[in-house]
């Protein structure tokens, strides 16, 4: 039977109408379609179909104000957890490099230097307590290693499986301070930096691992800058992208 | 008093996860509408709509940080927005559902829906209705072409899946259109016997494969059938 007697079903025609079909089918359909009216016309009426649906959609639709309210209170619960969550919790660090005098009093006697910037970080469901601030370059490593007997597992996170521990606000953690230290709060934290910031962070840090350290972003030296939390090692490096990876501060916790 | 945000959607976004407390609230202000229009038309539903846009949102604030600055951010957003209505629509299909109320089908329509003739607002609603009766997969690719006006590439991008495949959503979801939506062009010589297979086909994906496929189901989608004028 000749395909000028018969008619394309309208699945057909409409993917020939979206030059969808192979070449030898669309020529089939095509010389029946110049053939035919009746499949004119349906093309034509599929044609319509999306007219109405341009039409309708065309018209302006508001987000209503009562769901508008709704979504604007669910955000704004959801900021004021992540600002809660983030807020350091005890004194700031000191705006002055600590005085050798002063750093060796502190190693001496570890215990006398509470923490000194503790935030409540939440992660994925799981919540802990990151300490912030640590050693610098200078005598990191003198400073000695924070209490086990403070320290307390509360699980993994969902994404990575990354070993999280609590350091309990308060806890005797001895910590050293560095020059220029405005605040060392964690604004952000996460286990998977945004992929622009995956390169510079690699760079700077070549033993990071996505799958085993937190990222978060910190206030640091007046500028907004990547940390990276290694619970494993218990170290942590500050690092700035704004001008080419460069590693600012090390510290351990 | 008030000043206006001028920095673009991808600043905003970057300012949210530095921990900006506004910045995700202006996104949201400056799109929401749209990214309203393509839930309700999708939902077909305002109270899932509402639910849904409302949980992509979320979402989006707490994963920010995974936007990579590959595609522009609404359409990162629109993405979210659409696979929670996805999401929603099948759920929703597990579970029997009772026809949508008038005054709530009015909400899907538009806030001057009462501005219009009655006639026009039987149509429209017969568009909705029709519409809400095509699978989601359908349904999501007309509202972002044809209603909503982005480019085929542009819906690819959002539903996340080849251009022809999105093509294809659009060509059997108007062909599942047209019988229910045909009184409303009566002058369309339309033909009885092609209607048995209107739009329920499987989509013909990008590539060789879908041309292969194509090609052995051709004469199973001609009919032999009598136009209603005879003609052949």
């Amino acid at each position: 039977m000749s395909d000028e007697h018969v008619h394309p079903s309208l699945d057909l025609l409409a993917d020939h109408h979206e030059r969808l079909l192979p070449a030898e089918l669309a020529m089939r359909v095509n010389s029946h379609v110049v053939t035919c009216p009746a499949c004119r016309g349906r093309l034509d009426a599929l044609d319509g179909v999306a007219a109405m649906l341009r039409t309708e959609g065309s018209r302006r639709v508001s987000m209503p104000d009562d769901v508008a309210n709704r979504v604007r209170q669910a955000i704004t619960a959801e900021a004021d957890q992540r600002a809660r969550a983030i807020r350091p919790t005890t004194v700031p660090f000191p705006d002055r490099p600590e005085s050798a005098r002063a750093a060796q009093h502190r190693r001496r006697t570890p215990l006398l230097v509470a923490a000194s910037t503790v935030a409540v970080l939440a992660v994925g469901g799981g919540a802990y307590t990151a300490l912030s601030g640590g050693f610098g370059e200078s005598n990191q490593g003198a400073a000695g290693k924070a209490p086990t007997s403070a320290v307390h597992s509360v699980g993994q996170t969902p994404d990575s499986g990354a070993h999280l521990t609590t350091l309990p606000q308060g806890a005797n953690i001895p910590i050293a301070t560095k020059k220029n230290i405005e605040q060392v709060a964690p604004l952000a934290i996460t286990f998977q930096a945004p992929g622009a910031a995956q390169a510079c962070i690699r760079a700077a840090v070549p033993a990071y691992d996505a799958t085993r350290w937190a990222v978060g972003q910190v206030r640091f030296d007046g500028s907004t800058q990547w940390v990276m939390l290694d619970f494993q090692s218990r170290k942590g490096v500050v690092v700035d992208c704004s001008a080419g990876p460069t590693v600012t501060f090390r510290f351990g916790f | 008093m008030n000043t206006v945000d001028t920095r673009a959607d991808a600043e905003l976004l970057q300012a949210h996860v530095a921990g900006d407390p506004d910045a995700f609230n202006e996104l949201v202000r400056r799109h929401k509408d749209r990214l309203w229009a393509v839930a309700v038309r999708t939902t077909g539903d305002p109270d899932e709509a509402a639910d849904a846009v409302q949980d992509a949102l979320i979402s989006a604030f707490r994963r920010a940080h995974t936007f990579r600055g590959e595609s522009q951010v609404t359409t990162w957003l629109h993405r979210i927005i659409v696979n929670a209505c996805l999401d929603r629509l099948r759920r929703r299909k597990a579970r029997p559902t009772e026809p949508l109320p008038e005054e709530d089908r009015a909400g899907v329509l538009s806030t001057s829906l009462s501005d219009d003739p009655a006639e026009v607002r039987e149509r429209r609603a017969d568009v909705l209705a029709a519409l809400n009766s095509l699978a989601p997969d359908q349904r999501s690719a007309l509202v972002l072409v044809d209603m909503e006006g982005y480019s085929v590439e542009e819906a690819a991008a959002i539903l996340d899946c080849p251009t022809g495949t999105v093509k294809s959503r659009c060509s059997r979801g108007r062909a599942r259109l047209l019988p229910l939506l045909a009184q409303y062009r009566p002058s369309v010589p339309y033909v009885p016997g092609a209607a048995g297979n209107r739009g329920d086909g499987p989509d013909v994906p990008d590539g060789e494969s879908g041309t292969e496929s194509r090609t052995s189901l051709d004469q199973s989608h001609l009919d032999h059938s009598k136009p209603a004028g005879g003609a052949l």
